[in-house]
């Protein structure tokens, strides 16, 4: 005891002299904030973002399976439900497809064209096209299946097909589509991603007929292959489609898609090949698989973007000093050191710069990193009577939570007291951005190929995105316009006038584009893609 | 050497403001995911925070978490525990009663509630906690209170006239407070723990305060590829607990001989 007593207060003494050094030591340090961020950080561009140079490739060989890790079990394979669903193009194809600028040209169908500037549209249909079931794909087949995303209100679709006012078969070979008002960006619904909603992913009306409701699980398209094994949550398999309509495609033999939501264990399954190709949903993934020197990547930030919804109908941001203040108090370059290893797709437009809507006038207007400006504008808010008290909602993701801290830090610094409040997933979107609860909320869209209807749905007075309640008439009208006109430089003019107004609104803040990629072996040839990470496996062949 | 480092944490945490370090709350870009450098002795976390100048605020929150907790939870569940030891009857299975629901009660679901409703915030927090640790302290306060009840002084307490709150406090509080700082002792470690795995869960306090809970959960995304992070709040909290354990048990167990003696 006694002894043990003696050891004690002589360790004491040494913490003592311990905390006395340490505290000399940090005198001695460089002690106060540094504002300055390492140069270099810069952004991440396109890399293959529409799939490989398939003449480059060579001549593709036949044979071998795909295994594929995607990041999350699909739901169903029925278009009117809202899921991502990788295998669904497989098993569909579609009518139309967007090619490498954007502009849907005919695939599955032969010709989409309109007699009288937008309001009625004659579809016509390849010769001789069956489903897997042996089931023409005829006028009536595509008629049944527009049909439902018009009956159902909850499809995806739904937005875009309720616009037609009647449909005829005008021979086995031709549909007409009679619209309520004329509608220009009509051909793109026929190609757009599958989670966007696509009306151009049509099943056997036979089999629609057979399955009912369980036409999700028992799909019957006329892609390139059919859906043979699912197991949920374990793995999907599909083999070649022997009736398909394109001549000796598709080259693969079979597919097999298995879910690993973990993206650690996602990651790990490419890098240990495991699987051949990986749909990866974050920024982490498309970064190492850029840094790995051993796998392609297939990535474009296209448009749509990371951003912060503000709320233009609630203090403080129906205020736009506010709005700039919080733009310009980001540092972009410290986000990027922060939240994207250095490496960032910057956005300062809802449309990509390669997207060719973007305008030098647009980004210009955008407010730069300004930190002096901001906390002026703050102080002026401030002294007009208002509070720079803002709650900021996002998810609980490790990820956003960073981002929350991050923003916290930033907003300190030009005197906008940030209060991060996180929710579930589930919670937040319901309880959150959907019932308009928020001041400053986060949010992660894009990369998207075309601007119908992301751009609509979200800059829009009655957009279903549009959760911060923005309203511009002029957007609005310029949006409605940019819909219903087929003439394209007349779109384009439209777009990039959208593009200059909501920058200048301040409609939303953005920071980055999003990240969607798929990263593969570099024996996966042929990759034939859309931006929103959708396949066309037709083309798709293994060299090995 | 327990008392050392847990001296030394106290120390840090009580004079930490007057403590020459980094804005716990400031980052600096400079040191995003830095290591361990002249300016930056634990390294820099994923905004480029200082790790060191984190874990000594982080110490004030974990600290002030574990004790407040345990000594709200002690006072009221002690004074409770020796009403109900004391004068048993209906007092002691109203509070027997009301001792099991919260017992039943899964703990995490119940703070998931209280932060749900008033909030996430340090002193939601310590409520929570307290009200989780109350039904412990009144089933030890009663235990020794009934042992004590029966020794002659109370009696001799009884039989002078003195009022039943007089005995209580005077009489049986100075033997029931024994075992109930012991045990209270090791439930403050058990509150840092909790209060960590409730940050992990984002349930703990709000950033930019920082706590050991929250800097472990913070680094999770890097624990890849910059383990540093997560570690080193990791291991100051590991000793710290460790440490309160060791204490503990050592105290409890002089208790124990102290009261065989008698």
């Amino acid at each position: 005891m006694n002894a043990n007593e003696q050891w004690r207060s002589s360790t004491g003494a040494r913490v003592l002299a311990l905390l006395l050094g340490l505290t000399v030591l940090a005198a001695c340090g460089n002690v106060g904030p540094a504002a300055a961020v390492p140069a270099g950080t810069d952004g991440i561009s396109a890399v293959n973002a529409r799939g490989g140079d398939l003449a480059a490739e060579g001549p593709p060989r036949s044979g071998g399976t795909l295994v594929m890790g995607t990041d999350r079990e699909a739901i169903t394979f029925d278009p009117t439900v809202q899921n991502s669903n990788m295998a669904a193009l497989a098993v569909y194809d579609s009518l139309l497809k967007l090619d490498d600028d954007g502009k849907p040209q005919p695939y599955l169908a032969e010709s989409m064209q309109t007699t009288d500037g937008g309001v009625t549209w004659r579809m016509g249909l390849r010769e001789g096209v069956v489903f897997s079931d042996g089931t023409p794909l005829d006028a009536q087949a595509v008629i049944t299946n527009v049909q439902r995303h018009i009956d159902k209100a909850s499809s995806p679709g739904h937005l875009y097909a309720q616009r037609i006012a009647s449909m005829r078969a005008v021979d086995p070979r031709t549909v007409e589509f009679t619209l309520a008002e004329p509608f220009g960006s009509f051909p793109s619904v026929f190609a757009l991603s599958f989670t966007a909603g696509n009306l151009g992913t049509i099943i056997s009306p036979a089999a629609l007929e057979q399955y009912g409701d369980d036409i999700g699980t028992h799909p019957v398209g006329a892609g390139p292959f059919v859906l043979s094994d699912w197991v949920r949550d374990s793995r999907m398999v599909l083999t070649r489609n022997p009736q398909y309509w394109q001549q000796g495609m598709p080259y693969l033999d079979g597919l097999e898609f298995r879910p690993l939501p973990d993206t650690e264990t996602r990651y790990a399954s490419i890098e240990n090949g495991d699987v051949d190709l990986i749909f990866g949903g974050y920024h982490t993934e498309l970064l190492r698989g850029l840094q790995d020197p051993n796998l392609e990547v297939y990535y474009g930030p296209g448009n749509g973007a990371e951003y912060l919804y503000f709320n233009h109908v609630q203090a403080p941001f129906d205020d736009k000093r506010m709005r700039e203040a919080v733009v310009r108090g980001i540092n972009l370059d410290a986000l990027a050191a922060t939240q994207f290893r250095g490496q960032m797709a910057r956005a300062s437009n809802w449309f990509g710069a390669d997207s060719g809507y973007s305008t030098p006038e647009a980004d210009s207007a955008w407010p730069a990193y300004d930190p002096e400006r901001a906390k002026q504008l703050v102080q002026e808010y401030v002294a007009s009577g208002g509070s720079a008290t803002v709650q900021y909602k996002t998810t609980n993701a490790p990820n956003r939570v960073q981002f929350a801290e991050f923003l916290q830090a930033q907003m300190a610094e030009i005197g906008i007291t940030l209060q991060p409040q996180f929710f579930d997933l589930a919670q937040y979107s319901s309880s959150v951005v959907q019932s308009h609860d928020f001041q400053l909320a986060g949010w992660v869209g894009g990369p998207t190929d075309v601007p119908y209807p992301g751009v609509l749905n979200l800059m829009h007075t009655r957009g279903n995105t549009n959760y911060g309640s923005y309203s511009n008439p002029e957007v609005d009208t310029l949006l409605d316009q940019a819909a219903a006109t087929t003439d394209e430089a007349e779109r384009t003019r439209l777009y990039e006038r959208v593009g200059l107004l909501t920058n200048q609104d301040i409609a939303v803040a953005y920071y980055s584009r999003g990240y969607l990629s798929a990263v593969a072996k570099p024996e996966v040839k042929g990759v034939v893609r859309y931006l929103t990470r959708d396949v066309f496996f037709a083309t798709t062949w293994l060299d090995r | 050497m327990a008392w050392t480092w847990l001296g030394a944490v106290v120390l840090a945490a009580v004079f930490a403001p007057l403590l020459p370090l980094w804005d716990p709350a400031v980052p600096d870009y400079t040191a995003v995911f830095s290591g361990i450098t002249p300016q930056h002795w634990l390294g820099g976390d994923t905004l480029g925070r200082d790790t060191f100048s984190r874990v000594v605020y982080g110490a004030r929150a974990s600290l002030l978490v574990g004790i407040c907790a345990v000594g709200l939870g002690a006072l009221v569940g002690g004074f409770l525990g020796m009403l109900a030891g004391y004068f048993g009857g209906r007092t002691e299975r109203v509070l027997a009663l009301v001792t099991d629901v919260v017992l039943a009660f899964p703990g995490l679901v119940f703070i998931i509630a209280i932060v749900a409703i008033l909030g996430s915030s340090l002193s939601n927090l310590i409520l929570g906690l307290a009200i989780l640790s109350v039904p412990t302290f009144i089933r030890l306060a009663r235990a020794a209170t009934l042992v004590v009840a029966q020794r002659e002084f109370v009696l001799a307490a009884r039989a002078y006239g003195c009022s039943p709150i007089r005995i209580i406090t005077r009489e049986i509080a100075p033997n029931v407070v024994l075992p109930v700082a012991a045990y209270g002792f090791i439930m403050i470690g058990v509150f840092i723990v909790v209060e960590g795995s409730l940050s992990f869960l984002g349930l703990g306090i709000p950033p930019p305060t920082p706590s050991w809970g929250g800097m472990i959960a913070g680094g999770r995304a890097e624990l890849l590829n910059y383990p540093h992070i997560s570690l080193f709040p990791a291991a100051v909290m590991f000793l710290t607990v460790l440490s309160i354990n060791y204490i503990g048990e050592r105290t409890r167990k002089q208790f124990e001989v102290k009261e065989s003696n008698l």
